[in-house]
């Protein structure tokens, strides 16, 4: 009785496992990805507490609260000028902090906010109330928060 | 009978063996990757986690302190002399609380939670246990100040009793507490437990002056990852908050994650607002120190 012994060929092997790695790298990436979004996630945290920080300036200054709106940070780099009036100075410190300047140096390199062209932060002020809203992902996401003040 | 032995050739089992190895070499590479990429979310949610919890209770009670419920004097049975209440009070360049780089701050706030009680509130750094790790501590007492008024029975029953005291947040590498005024200014000195150079400063008494003054404050809170993250070491420079508060640290090179918080909180019972009438265009506040 012939028996024929029919395996896999070697390229049919091979090949098999080129598929495979290709199924890997995929979820290789999706590790990276994780990691990433972990990242953003730690930096929504952060701009949370640091639009609490836009609101409460405007809570502090209610009378003179109109003078908060306008704020339009459209690029990632600036430089601020002395400024006199305070909410001049509010917003100075808004750009500084908003993109954690001089916060963390890591290996001589500052650590800032996650910053591309397009990304933007205006606030809004009127009937009492103000609002910070924030464009990220090349102003593709939006977000706002606000406050009643009034 | 004829029996047909094909097996494999020396060179087809040595082929088979190199493609084995190679996937398990893979399989054993990408175990090794997506544990380490775990280990990296799982360091930096965590960090996440407990800075959301505390800087949520810092923020509020920030905004309370100096808060005085109405009927507070009349009803409660501690002792209120105005000239020893203290309102807030940052500790810096204390040694039992200053951190493991030992530049970083504590705060206690007061505010009345009832008619009859007030609370002070205390964060303050402490090592955990015998290691070297720092963590963050908040402990709050009812009725903290003074002997209780005449009428009142001998001492109060809940005279300067603890009711809560925990360990929130490990791996802490700086906190800072930047008292600001309504300007924007830096308020100096505001301590309850004054250092040489507060004292140097006005001290005690300067304080005191300095509490109602206090209309904003910025907290830094920098945070390291309990375990290492990066492949290399590298080096961190902290740098929060302005002198004469405030710290500059260089961490020596290691693998940790490190991540700062921040955030500002107008102390709404501190320094007040003042509220204009509309019809007279005079002031209706309490005090007449603030009001832009």
């Amino acid at each position: 009785m012939a028996k024929s012994n029919k395996g896999i060929s070697l390229i049919e092997s091979l090949v098999c496992i080129v598929i495979i790695g290709i199924g890997f790298i995929a979820i290789m990436q999706l590790s990276a990805f994780s990691i990433n979004s972990m990242d953003r996630a730690t930096e929504k945290n952060k701009l949370n507490y640091l639009s609490e920080m836009v609101m409460e300036d405007m809570i502090g200054d209610p009378d003179n609260a109109s003078s908060y709106g306008g704020f339009n940070q459209t690029s990632c780099t600036y430089s601020n000028t002395s400024e006199s009036n305070l909410h001049q100075k509010k917003k100075n410190k808004w750009r500084d902090k908003l993109q954690e300047k001089n916060f963390l140096k890591i290996d001589n390199k500052e650590k800032k906010l996650r910053c591309v062209s397009g990304d933007t932060k205006k606030t809004f002020v009127g009937n009492g109330a103000g609002r910070l809203n924030f464009f990220t992902g090349k102003g593709k996401r939006k977000k706002y928060l606000g406050v009643v003040f009034k | 009978m004829i029996k047909k032995n094909s097996g494999f050739t020396l060179a087809e089992i040595l082929v088979a063996i190199v493609i084995g190895a190679i996937s398990i070499l893979a399989a054993f590479s990408s175990y090794n990757y997506f544990n380490k990429s775990y280990q990296s979310v799982s360091q930096k949610a965590a960090i996440n986690s407990s800075a959301r919890e505390v800087l949520a209770m810092l923020a509020r009670d920030l905004r309370n302190t100096g808060y005085y419920h109405v009927d507070f004097e009349n009803n409660n049975c501690e002792a209120l002399r105005e000239s020893q209440y203290d309102y807030i009070g940052i500790t810096h360049n204390k040694k039992w609380i200053n951190g493991k780089y030992k530049q970083s701050d504590g705060l206690m706030v007061t505010y009345s939670i009832s008619a009859k009680e007030r609370i002070r509130i205390q964060y303050f750094l402490t090592q955990y246990q015998n290691s070297s790790d720092w963590y963050l501590k908040r402990v709050v007492n009812i009725n903290p100040n003074g002997h209780p008024r005449s009428g009142c029975g001998a001492w109060t029953r809940n005279y300067n009793m603890p009711v809560d005291d925990e360990v929130l947040v490990p791996y802490i590498e700086d906190l800072q507490i930047i008292p600001k005024d309504k300007d924007g200014n830096i308020v100096f000195p505001v301590c309850t437990s004054c250092s040489t150079y507060e004292n140097s400063q006005g001290g005690q008494s300067k304080s005191k002056q300095n509490m109602k003054k206090v209309h904003t404050v910025d907290v830094y809170m920098t945070l390291r990852s309990p375990k290492e993250v990066y492949a290399k070491a590298k080096t961190t420079k902290i740098i929060n908050g302005e002198a004469p508060y405030g710290s500059n640290i260089d961490v020596p090179a290691d693998k940790y994650y490190r991540e700062t918080f921040f955030v500002s909180v107008h102390t709404r019972n501190l320094a007040k607002h003042v509220a204009i009438s509309e019809q007279t265009g005079t002031s209706i506040g309490e005090t007449a120190s603030y009001n832009k």
